[in-house]
């Protein structure tokens, strides 16, 4: 298992739960090769950061908990690969845990039934409302890696290889819950045959 | 007009805070955004203050309404999800429930649960919790199945001294519908016979009282009159109401749409199998969602929970007994 690190990712909202500072804390005093990626996109459903954590920035928390903090700028893909990688590499060495805080904003809903009217019209003007797939393209573009062709031949292919992903699901008939086990047991021999009388 | 069982909920937390100041409303996204559901759809702005957005921490928020509570607060939680609820379990039932017993300070706080499942919710946004909640002393546990319940079983819950539990059922949100808010209601822990009949008796709660209604009308056509009783709170459990009905058909089945081993309808069938026994004209039945977790495709949901169609065959198994 040398080299082997460990890596999760959340947002702002779940540092708030006492699960995230629990680990946190565990994984410092095991100095685990722990690498936790903090997607601060601003709100948790409706709620600002501003009700969600009181200390001037997220990466703050590492200090409590004795654990390596790293920034970055969410929106820039070239920067959180140099950043991650610094990260990963610590937690290679044996630094322990890493967290790493990416600043962005989320550019639509919690989920497709919210209109996301909440989000601050400033903050959508400012670098934080970049578009992060934007800022890649110009990145690819200004060093010369790629052309505007090459960039959207890879678009196409993307969403070609989206939309027969769907086309394949959506040909399935789903499932069928006469055929169904209802069983939520590995071990077969351990389930009850009893569910009441909905069978 | 018209108001939805999810538009009464809001009207009774609107009432409750604008009849006692010592109420407040504190949960996720609870305030200018008015709550997942819109539960509390312009009550931040009406009343300043007092409808408070908390941060993800069930936990903290729960503790928090704990202390208010002895503080002479009236809090009422909403915790986004019934589901979510466990990760302030402890608060909740070492804290909450043993306060009275342990000080004999009383813990009046409310916990709102939007519970129960709705097609393609899946296994963190559909569970019934009410059963393991009801197994322990010390908490009210309500389960209201009408808009009108859902309105005054609200305002009643603020005015109890202890800690309720109030299981808001998610299917029921936007398509119950009633023509006025109620003006009187039944006591805490009186169940209500929502259809009188003489060959069975149904007891039943939440959503699942609409399904049991559906069944019951279907076998209508068949010649079998189902008596339905609707629990409203499980805990107190009406035994009395429950009993008085069986003695009227002889027959039992009780229909809950939490899991099968153990939970409300063990409950309610033990209750009579013990003290009932001779009441019965038949072994007294019961049906549960499958002890699985929660199906997230909608054609597997369907066929998790009991619906008016199984309800129906267990009803008539039942009659053949």
């Amino acid at each position: 298992m040398g080299g082997v690190v460990g890596a999760t990712c959340l947002g702002d909202g779940a540092t708030s739960t006492g699960a995230f500072h629990e680990a946190l804390n565990q994984a410092a005093v095991e100095k685990l090769p722990l690498i936790l990626v903090v997607a601060n996109n601003q709100y948790a459903y409706s709620t600002p950061v501003s009700r969600q954590y009181a200390c001037h920035h997220l990466v703050d928390r590492a200090i409590g908990y004795g654990v390596a903090g790293h920034t970055v700028d969410g929106t820039d893909l070239a920067q959180c690969l140099q950043i991650l990688g610094t990260a990963v590499a610590a937690a290679r060495q044996g630094a322990g845990p890493q967290l790493v805080v990416a600043d962005l904003l989320r550019l639509c809903g919690h989920g497709e039934h919210d209109d996301a009217g909440y989000v601050d019209h400033g903050l959508k003007q400012s670098p934080l409302g970049r578009d992060c797939l934007a800022v890649a393209e110009s990145h690819l573009l200004n060093q010369g890696w790629a052309d505007s062709p090459q960039l959207a031949s890879w678009k196409h292919q993307a969403v070609a290889e989206v939309e027969a992903a769907v086309a394949t699901v959506q040909r399935e008939s789903g499932p069928d819950p006469y055929r169904e086990d209802w069983c939520a047991l590995a071990s077969d021999h351990l389930r009850e045959s009893y569910h009441g009388n909905a069978d | 007009m018209s108001i939805t069982y999810l538009e009464a909920i809001r009207e009774a937390q609107a009432r409750a805070l604008a009849s006692d100041p010592r109420v407040f409303i504190y949960g996720q996204d609870v305030g200018p955004f008015g709550g997942a559901f819109k539960a509390t759809k312009n009550l931040a702005r009406d009343f300043p203050g007092r409808v408070l957005d908390a941060p993800i921490s069930e936990d903290a928020i729960l503790g928090s309404a704990v202390g208010a509570a002895i503080g002479g607060m009236r809090p009422i939680i909403e915790i986004q999800f019934s589901d979510f609820s466990a990760v302030g379990f402890s608060q909740i039932v070492n804290q909450a429930a043993t306060l009275f017993w342990r000080t004999q300070v009383p813990c009046p706080l409310v916990v709102r649960l939007p519970s129960g499942g709705t097609a393609g919710s899946g296994p963190f946004h559909s569970q019934c919790m009410e059963a393991i909640y009801a197994h322990y002393p010390g908490l009210v546990i309500m389960t209201p199945a009408t808009v009108e319940d859902a309105y005054s079983m609200l305002l009643d819950a603020v005015a109890v001294d202890d800690p309720v539990l109030f299981f808001e059922h998610k299917f029921l949100y936007y398509h119950l519908k009633a023509e006025a808010l109620p003006t009187e209601t039944l006591p805490i822990g009186k169940a209500r016979i929502s259809r009188i009949g003489r060959h069975m008796t149904l007891v039943t709660y939440s959503a699942m009282v609409h399904e049991a209604l559906a069944a019951a009308e279907e076998l209508a056509g068949e010649g079998y009159e189902i008596e339905i009783v609707d629990l409203r709170t499980i805990k107190p459990l009406d035994t009395d109401t429950v009993m008085a009905s069986v003695a009227r058909t002889g027959r039992l089945l009780c229909v809950g749409e939490s899991w099968p081993w153990g939970g409300t309808t063990a409950e309610v069938v033990a209750r009579v199998a013990a003290e009932g026994f001779n009441l019965l004209d038949a072994p007294p039945q019961r049906l549960n969602a499958k002890d699985t977790p929660i199906p997230f495709h909608p054609k597997l949901w369907t066929m998790h929970r009991p619906t008016a169609r199984s309800i129906a065959i267990a009803a008539r198994n039942l009659m053949q007994l």
